[in-house]
């Protein structure tokens, strides 16, 4: 197979250009423009400066002679102060974990929450949870720093003016007196069936009121298609674990849609890959943009969103003949016959085996979808209906409905919870506009937002760490929340508030228990009394109950045609495809400095939204990246920056969602305060710009796609991109090529060797075997890149557990981010046929590491377990050791990076050392984890077994990608892992013997042939 | 003498002078707080509570096997025993003495130092019990014996291995007033990691302490 092609991997264009600019700059640890460098060493300044050498001399002396003074006394008098009474339960020092949900999204996956000293510190999977089953995403992980936001609303405001609880609870029940009907109640999908009980009763004292939820990113179509094919509003319950063929219209499973963390989950339980037991499903994914799924894919066609639509009618008319139905005549356009024969050849081989999904708000689309499902026998096998999911249930046109009746003068009341229309609404000045005339609007909103900020009363609801709450997320399955920590303000949830105007009592527990004991515990069994299933769902953060029974009709299609979408085809005119990002999702938590500074999976961006060009669209438009450009519909417009993103259809544009939020004014300076640092916002400006003004409306509802014009503006700004930071490089002398450090092979190739695409194989030297035997542990890692879908959640989950700093924008564009954890994103192939791969790289722990030989004070040395490890007391930042990395994975502190929001530090781990600057730092394999571990096996007296230790990305990972574990011990996974055929190590022929490896990724295909990368 | 002369002649006084002093109040190096034995709060007696009357120290330092902190003990924990116990033998013996003497009804005595404890828990002695309006503040200990923040020692890993309290903390139940008996430096920690490993010290048969860096310091 040696003669195959060699594949080149690319992290960005610039790279696979390779111009001269690009090559210098991986040249130098920090980019440093000429004029900085410059300035710095400008005599001109010096000379000029007040400070004579003499006054600087006799400062420079009372400096060392006070510093001596200072360190001559004792150390500073610590108090040791007890609590009063010790709770019984509590230890100090020990960490104590409660189950509950996540509200991150309305996924509502199940999380333990680490709680030290009385506060949560770090949000973890919660393995036993029937849907996340221990995966929680980057959102779930970064709420533990969303809780000490100190921007949150803490007491009621009216008017803009803070008061108490006691106040409003009298002046809104004295206005509620005087309505009697027209009430309405706008939120968010309400998973919790308690919370939903009590808007019911509170509403039921009003004639003509109604309760409507509205998703910013609707799925309204598909709960709509299946109230028109099965006569009943739900959602279906995917199971990607049983299909053996995915198809995917622009649903971006893997990262945002729907529920990620469950389907990342059964996804790559339907792709496992062992010698014997191989399993691995087909995944065809149609998109426009390059979506975290579509990097996945076993196959991605680019498609326009009119195309999209037109092949789903036409693979649905495909299935229909060979199923012997018959699909209404919904054409719109031509389609490409070669790939509708494929894709249905494919689906109708694996009939009952098989999903198709589309994330188009669309029903003309979803009932097509619903149609081929049905036809290909899925329901009750890959999709469920009969057990449904709760998780989103948003309804389009009853929004649409309730704006065009708050501008007839149809509404008395209006109350808003868990929901921002000013911000998400396409047509936002009119609700505001409307908003503004109703004489009682109430938000239940923990900020001052786009839309509380023009309510009257702003009654701020807890975070989901400090309250109690339920959440039905499946039929037969609810999750319990419960406080982690006791109200950091007077926050009241929804319910106890509406409870509390109901006179139906004045304690939130007390109210959700006696709901549970009248609805919830009749619908479950094996508890004995109530009290019994109320401990059990507490502690396990979850209870199965038996579904509500559900009726369906028979499938039948709508009488009425979609209406028909134009295929876009004017010159300079594109589809705007609106899309979640990883992290920043609709937008609720852009407050969040953890997901701001979160590096896109696919574009690497942080602190900013941007227009995601093909290059070919970039050229007619004339941009490179960063330009900036003007993009147009109607009389919608806004100037964002393009970005170049290699595998984008060319005709299709893409802007991320959830930017340009309210609030964000507050990260203009986020960072370190010194000489060169600037504020990357302008007085005012908000992180990036709201894309949800080019929400279209049609008759279904809300549909993120559009058509718009591009113009270049001639303006430029800087992205703040790091897929080309701590690129691994080979200098020169030795090489000067690119390594693959990403390897990927076809199924077809698998088969016949399972070694395929990974024989780079290189002896490995040892000098010092009788010094260093690792008798003990010997700690290492794999990562199986065939399960990594680069969804981004070790990242926070790293941030989170280890106490890495945000460093701001101005910082990042220095290179100077601090994640040890980084998702390394390299693409292969050419721009028509862009292969994406993920690699999460953190220190590879080397056992010839050569960082430990160039430091001067051996502030990085090496454990007899394997371990590279970091003593930061040592440090005194010379910055050899990140000099003489390959791996570009060790992070200095040039300064100390406190949070500007102090109430943040509260978030910080005490169980490990917060750095301080002039300190070098790295990933550690959370030694404090294996310590912590060590220390209860020696307490408890029971050997420490395979799996005690999960790190912190291990245990966050959706995709159980990242295996850690003792590779002396041969029945440990890892030890298996290594001796996997697909098993390899980065840079491997550099003799460095890192204890990080990787797994070879293995695609469904069978075209291609098996890539063997270069020699070095 | 010439100035240059006496000038030179102070200066070799100044330095002796200095050293002489130094030797004589015993000054550490920084970080060494070798000896440190502050006044408490409360005038409390390990002397008489581990030593003469035998309380196990996990008694009171319930953190010591099962976390990284033995803890300072809540006032709760005091309240076990000085619920009842409300001054010294002594004490209880001249009131009793005196009751009987002066024929009127024997009155609960009180020591001073427990006092304060009351004072914090809110406890009413006159009526032997608890109070809710009388909860004052928590007692704000000195901390006597404490490592730097990049330093993570763990009690339970210790207490576990049947290392004993009085091997790091000195003979606490003869001490009236709490003191530092060893340095705490990282070379004394390390010096009886090695004495175990190399047999040296061989009170810990089967025990290997680590001597990598991260051990302690994360």
């Amino acid at each position: 197979m040696s003669e195959n092609k060699n594949k080149i991997y690319w992290k960005g264009i610039e790279e696979r250009e390779s111009t001269p600019e690009f090559i210098k700059t991986l040249d130098s640890e920090f980019p440093a423009k000429p004029e900085e460098v410059g300035a710095l060493f400008d005599t001109t300044k010096l000379q000029n400066s007040e400070v004579s050498r003499r006054s600087f001399l006799k400062a420079a002396g009372f400096s060392l002679a006070g510093t001596m003074f200072a360190s001559c006394v004792r150390a500073p008098i610590e108090k040791s102060i007890p609590v009063l009474v010790k709770p019984e339960e509590i230890t100090p020092g020990r960490a104590y974990w409660y189950a509950t949900t996540c509200a991150g999204c309305n996924a509502g996956c199940g999380i333990l929450t680490k709680n030290r000293d009385g506060r949560p510190i770090k949000i973890e999977g919660n393995p036993e949870h029937p849907l996340s089953g221990g995966g929680v995403c980057a959102v779930g992980q970064a709420m533990v720093l969303g809780l000490y936001d100190s921007q949150r609303l803490h007491k009621p405001v009216v008017n803009q003016e803070s008061t108490s609880w006691e106040k409003v609870d009298v002046a809104i029940n004295k206005k509620l007196a005087d309505i009697t009907d027209n009430v309405y109640f706008l939120t968010g999908t309400i998973t919790s069936p308690s919370t939903r009980a009590a808007i019911k009763k509170f509403l039921s004292r009003f004639r003509n009121a109604e309760h409507i939820e509205y998703d910013p990113a609707s799925y309204s179509a598909i709960l709509d298609a299946h109230e028109e094919n099965f006569n009943q509003r739900v959602l279906p319950h995917y199971h990607f674990d049983r299909a053996e063929v995915i198809v995917s219209f622009n649903a971006d499973f893997l990262s945002t849609w729907l529920s990620p963390v469950e389907f990342t989950r059964d996804y790559t339980a339907g792709r496992h890959v062992e010698e014997g037991s191989t399993r691995l499903s087909k995944h065809i994914q149609l998109e426009g943009q390059m979506s975290v799924t579509g990097a996945n894919a076993d196959r991605r066609i680019k498609i326009t969103t009119a195309e999209g639509r037109s092949l789903l009618f036409a693979i649905a008319k495909k299935l229909a003949n060979k199923s012997g139905s018959r699909f209404p005549d919904w054409q719109a356009g031509t389609v490409d016959t070669a790939i509708v024969d494929e894709i249905a050849t494919e689906l109708w081989r694996a009939r009952g085996k098989s999903l198709v999904i589309c994330g188009l708000n669309d029903t003309g689309a979803q009932s097509a979808v619903n149609f081929i499902n049905e036809k290909l026998g899925n329901y009750g096998k890959t999709l469920n209906i009969q057990r449904p999911s709760r998780q989103w249930n948003g309804n389009d046109s009853r929004v649409q409905a309730l704006l065009a009746r708050m501008k007839a003068g149809e509404v008395n009341a209006l109350f808003i919870a868990d929901s921002n229309p000013v911000y998400t609404l396409p047509n936002a000045e009119e609700f505001s506009a409307a908003f503004r005339q109703l004489s009682l609007t109430v938000s239940f909103s923990d900020h001052q937002d786009e839309t509380s900020s023009l309510a009257q009363y702003i009654l701020p609801a807890p975070h989901f760490l400090e309250s109690w709450n339920d959440a039905e997320v499946a039929s037969g399955i609810i999750s319990v929340s419960q406080p982690t920590v006791q109200g950091l303000g007077q926050a009241r949830s929804v319910r106890h508030t509406l409870n509390k105007w109901s006179g139906a009592g004045d304690n939130d527990l007390d109210s959700m228990k006696s709901f549970w004991r009248q609805n919830i515990y009749p619908r479950q069994s094996g508890a004995g009394s109530f009290q019994e299933f109320w401990d059990n769902s507490v502690h396990n953060g979850y209870a199965a109950l038996r579904p509500e029974p559900i009726s369906l009709s028979a499938f039948k299609m709508g009488q009425k045609a979609p209406q028909p979408m134009q295929a876009n085809t004017a010159h300079d005119s594109y589809d705007l495809v609106l899309y979640q990002k990883a992290g920043m999702l609709d937008g609720r938590h852009a407050h969040n400095a953890w997901l701001q500074e979160l590096p896109d999976p696919v574009t690497k961006a942080v602190w900013d939204n941007y227009v995601c060009l093909s290059a070919a669209t970039a050229k007619k438009a004339g941009v490179k990246n960063g330009d900036v450009v003007n993009v147009t519909t109607g009389d919608v417009s806004f100037e964002l920056p393009a970005i170049i993103q290699p595998g984008q259809h060319d005709k299709v544009v893409a802007v991320a969602l959830g930017y340009g939020r309210m609030g964000t004014e507050r990260f203009a300076n986020a960072g370190p305060e010194w000489l060169e640092g600037k504020p990357t916002l302008k007085a005012g400006e908000r992180v990036g710009k709201n894309g949800f003004v080019f929400v279209s409306q049609t008759e279904d509802g809300f549909l993120l796609n559009n058509t718009v014009e591009l113009s270049a503006t001639g303006k430029h700004v800087d992205l703040a991109l790091t897929q080309t930071h701590h690129s691994v490089t080979v200098p020169e002398e030795l090489g000067g090529q690119r390594r693959n450090l990403v390897r990927e092979t076809t199924l077809a190739a698998y088969v016949k060797d399972p070694a395929s695409g990974n024989h780079e194989k290189h002896e490995s030297l040892q000098l010092w075997e009788q010094d260093h035997k690792y008798e003990g542990h010997h700690w290492a890692m794999a990562i199986d890149l065939g399960k990594c879908t680069g969804c981004s959640a070790c990242v926070i989950s790293c941030q989170a557990e280890n106490n890495v700093p945000v460093v701001g924008k101005d910082e990042v564009f220095r290179r100077r981010e601090m994640h040890w954890l980084r998702l390394d994103r390299y693409y292969s192939g050419d721009e028509d046929n862009v292969g994406v791969l993920h690699q999460p790289v953190m220190c590879q722990h080397c056992d010839h590491a050569p960082c430990e030989g160039v430091c001067p004070v051996l502030a990085t040395v090496h454990s007899d377990e394997g371990l590279n490890q970091q003593i930061y007391n040592r440090c005194v930042g010379t910055r050899y050791c990140a000099n003489n990395c390959p791996y570009k994975v060790r992070r200095f502190n040039w300064f100390d990076y406190r949070q500007k929001d102090s109430r943040e530090n509260l978030a910080l781990n005490p169980d490990i050392t917060t750095r301080t600057r002039g300190v070098m730092e790295k990933c550690s394999l959370c030694v404090q984890r294996i310590q912590e571990a060590k220390a209860e096996s020696i307490r408890q007296g029971i050997a420490l077994a395979d799996g005690d230790i999960k790190l912190a990305c291990e245990q966050s990972c959706p995709a159980d990608a990242i295996v850690f574990g003792d590779m002396n011990d041969p029945d440990s996974r890892i030890s298996k892992l290594i001796n996997d055929p697909r098993h390899y190590r980065m840079l491997e022929e550099m003799n460095f013997r890192p204890t990080v490896g990787y797994l070879t990724k293995v695609r469904n295909r069978q075209d291609e042939p098996s890539e063997e990368g270069r020699h070095g | 003498m010439t100035n240059r002369n006496i000038t030179i002649l102070l200066l070799i006084a100044l330095v002796t002078g200095t050293i002489i002093y130094a030797r004589s109040v015993n000054i550490n190096l920084p970080g060494n707080n070798q000896g440190f034995a502050p006044e408490q709060p409360i005038a409390f007696s390990h002397r008489l509570h581990a030593g003469d009357l035998q309380i196990d120290c996990l008694y009171c330092h319930t953190g010591a096997d099962k976390s990284r902190h033995a803890g300072t003990p809540a006032a709760s924990i005091c309240m076990n025993c000085h619920k009842f116990v409300t001054a010294s033998w002594e004490q209880n013996q001249i009131e009793e003495q005196a009751a009987q003497d002066e024929k009127r009804d024997l009155k609960i005595p009180v020591s001073d130092e427990l006092r304060k404890l009351y004072a914090a828990v809110g406890f009413d002695t006159e009526k032997m019990k608890y109070d809710k309006n009388l909860v004052g503040k928590p007692i704000e200990w000195t901390r006597i014996h404490s490592l730097p923040a990049f330093t993570f020692f763990d009690h339970r890993r210790h207490v576990n291995a049947d290392v004993t309290c009085q091997q790091c903390h000195g003979a606490v139940e003869s001490m009236e007033k709490v003191s530092q008996e060893n340095d705490l430096s990282m070379g004394w920690c390390v010096n009886c990691h090695r004495d175990v490993n190399n047999g040296i010290i061989a009170d810990f048969p089967g025990k290997h302490p680590s001597t990598n860096c991260a051990a302690c310091h994360y």
